[in-house]
C-alpha cells in the first residue's frame, strides 16, 4: 500500500509538470515563430513478484505473471514543429520560413543559435539582426541610400539605390536544416541550440534540400492552438484530482489497518 | 485463535495488492501507449488434503494480465507519430540484440538518422533498424517510411497468440516471454496520431471505492473475530 502512494506521488508529479510545459505553451501563443512543446510519458519499472513459465509445482507450470507497477516518469518534451500561421507585417526586413529551416545567427560569444522568429532589424551599421541585436549569419549589410530591399523566395537580397535602374545583389540568406529538429535544446529568446540528438545544422540556400523558403513580409505566428492547450489543462488537472484521491485512499486504508491495535 | 482471522487478514493483504495496481494504472492514466494491467485473485485451500472439515480459503494474487483495449486515437499532426490501429505492436531492439514490443508509436530520429523510440531503443523494420533519415520523414499508413520522398524502409507489427501476457519492462516496452513467439503481422496505422493511454479513469476511480471498501469490510470481518476471541477469553475466565 506504500507502494500505491508512490505511485500515486509519481501520477501528480507528472501531470504538475505537464501543466507546467501547458502553461509556458499559453502564454507564448502570441510569440513569434514559438513551437508548442509537449511532455512525453512513460511508465517506470515494474516489479515482477512471479515469472511466467516457472514451475509452480513439479506438474505446474504458472501460465501468467505477477507484476506490479511502480509509476509514471516523464521522459522528455517534444517539440512540436508544425509551422504557425502566417502574419502579414509588410515590413521588408520581416521574414517567415515556409519549410523546415532555421536562420542562423551568431550569439555574443561567437557560437551559432538557431531561430525560427523572422523578425530582423536594422542595427546602427545597416546589419540585419534580430530583436536581441543578434546578427544574421552570413551578414547581410544593407547600404544607406537603399530605397528598397527585397528579399527573394530562394534568400537572395537585393537592394534598389537612388539613381540605378536595377537592383544590386548584397547577399544571400542562407537556412540551417536539422536531421532532427526535434532534438534542438531551447535557449530563450526565440533560439535553438544543437545538441548530439538534433545533429549539425547543415547550412542550405532556401529552397534546397527541404530547408523551405523564405518569405518577406510575413512573420510566423506561434503554433500553440489555445484550444487544445485549455483541453490539456483540464485532462492534466482531473488526472492530477485522480492521483490525489489514490494518495486519499491509500492513507485513510492504512490509518484503518494502524487502527488494529 | 481462530483461523478466520488469517482468512480476513488474507484478503485485506489482497485489497492493499490491488490498490498497489490500481494507483499504477491512474498515474499512467495520460501515457501515451499505455495498457493497463489488472490483477487476478484466487482462492487457495489452506489444507488441500483434508477433504473431511471444511477447510479454510485463503485469498491470494495468481497473475496480472496486461488490457487488450484501443486507447483513443489522438490526432497529434507529428510526423513521426503512429498509432496502431487494432491489433500488434511495434518491434524494438533492446540491448543484447533483445527484441521487446511497444504500443507507442512516439518515434524521434537519434543522431545517426535512425528512427528510434522516446527512451532511445532502435524501431524495428521489415529489415531491421530503420535509418537514412535526415531530412523531411512521411510514414505511410502501410507502414512505409519516406526520408525526402524516398522509401527507405517499412515499420513491422508483430501480434501474440496471449497478448494479454505479454511481460513489462517499463518504458512502455514488454517482452514476449519464454511461453509464446512473436508473430509478423501486416496491421494498420494512423500516421500522425498517438494512442492514449487504455485506462479508463472512471472505471478505475470507481475500482478504487471499490478496493478501499472491500479493505474496510475486511477489517471489519478482523474486528469481528477480535471481538469473539476477546469475549471468549473473557467467559472462560469467569
Amino acid at each position: 500500500m506504500i507502494r500505491a502512494l508512490f505511485n500515486a506521488a509519481t501520477g501528480m508529479k507528472a501531470q504538475q509538470l505537464r501543466i507546467d510545459v501547458t502553461s509556458n505553451n499559453l502564454a507564448n501563443v502570441n510569440t513569434t515563430g514559438f513551437k508548442r512543446s509537449r511532455a512525453e510519458f512513460e511508465d517506470l519499472l515494474y516489479q515482477t513478484m512471479r515469472i511466467p513459465g516457472a514451475e509452480s509445482s513439479q506438474q505446474a507450470v504458472i501460465p501468467n505473471g505477477l507484476q506490479v507497477g511502480q509509476g509514471v516518469r516523464v521522459v522528455g518534451t517534444a517539440r512540436d514543429l508544425a509551422n504557425g500561421e502566417a502574419i502579414s507585417t509588410n515590413v521588408p526586413t520581416d521574414m517567415m520560413i515556409r519549410g523546415a529551416g532555421f536562420f542562423p545567427v551568431i550569439q555574443p560569444d561567437g557560437e551559432l543559435a538557431f531561430t525560427r522568429d523572422g523578425s530582423f532589424r536594422l542595427n546602427a551599421e545597416g546589419q540585419l539582426v534580430n530583436v536581441d541585436g543578434l546578427p544574421l549569419q552570413p551578414a547581410i549589410v544593407i547600404p544607406q541610400d537603399t530605397v528598397q530591399i527585397t528579399i527573394a523566395d530562394d534568400g537572395t537580397v537585393t537592394a534598389l539605390r537612388p539613381g540605378r535602374t536595377n537592383a544590386d545583389l548584397i547577399g544571400q540568406i542562407q537556412l540551417a536544416r536539422f536531421s532532427n529538429p526535434g532534438g534542438l535544446r531551447a535557449l530563450g529568446g526565440n533560439l535553438y541550440a544543437p545538441t548530439r540528438s538534433s545533429g549539425d545544422p547543415q547550412l542550405l540556400n532556401p529552397g534546397t534540400e527541404g530547408a523551405g523558403n523564405v518569405t518577406q513580409g510575413f512573420l510566423e505566428g506561434s503554433n500553440v492552438a489555445v484550444v487544445n492547450e485549455m483541453v490539456d489543462l483540464i485532462v492534466s488537472q482531473r488526472a492530477y484530482d485522480m492521483n490525489s484521491k489514490v494518495v486519499q485512499a491509500a492513507d485513510e486504508m492504512l490509518k484503518s489497518a494502524t487502527g488494529l491495535r | 485463535m481462530s483461523d478466520g482471522l488469517f482468512v480476513a487478514a488474507s484478503a485485506a493483504v489482497a485489497r492493499q495488492h490491488e490498490l498497489d495496481v490500481v494507483s499504477n494504472n491512474l498515474a499512467n492514466v495520460s501515457t501515451d501507449g499505455f495498457q493497463e494491467l489488472r490483477v487476478s485473485f484466487e482462492s487457495v485451500l489452506a489444507d488441500p488434503y483434508n477433504t473431511e472439515t471444511n477447510s479454510q480459503i485463503y485469498v491470494a494474487p495468481t497473475h496480472t494480465a496486461t488490457s487488450q483495449q484501443n486507447g483513443p486515437i489522438k490526432q497529434t499532426g507529428g510526423n513521426l507519430d503512429v498509432a496502431i490501429s487494432g491489433r500488434g505492436y511495434f518491434g524494438v531492439e533492446a540491448a543484447g540484440q533483445q527484441t521487446l514490443y511497444t504500443r507507442s508509436g512516439r518515434f524521434t530520429v537519434n543522431d545517426s538518422g535512425q528512427l528510434a523510440t522516446a527512451s532511445g531503443h532502435l524501431v524495428l523494420g521489415k529489415s531491421g533498424p530503420i535509418s537514412g533519415l535526415n531530412g523531411t520523414v512521411r510514414i505511410e499508413k502501410d507502414g512505409r517510411i519516406f526520408n525526402n520522398e524516398v522509401e527507405v524502409g517499412a515499420l513491422q507489427l508483430y501480434d501474440f497468440n496471449e497478448p494479454e501476457k505479454l511481460q513489462r519492462h517499463g518504458h512502455l516496452l514488454f517482452e514476449s516471454g519464454p511461453q509464446q513467439a512473436a508473430k509478423e503481422i501486416d496491421g494498420e496505422l494512423v500516421p500522425g496520431a498517438l494512442e492514449g493511454s487504455n485506462v479508463n479513469a472512471v472505471m478505475a476511480m470507481v475500482e478504487l471505492v471499490r478496493v478501499q471498501r472491500s479493505f474496510e469490510s475486511a477489517k471489519k470481518a478482523i474486528d469481528t473475530y477480535r471481538d469473539m476471541d476477546r469475549r471468549l477469553q473473557h467467559n472462560v475466565a469467569d
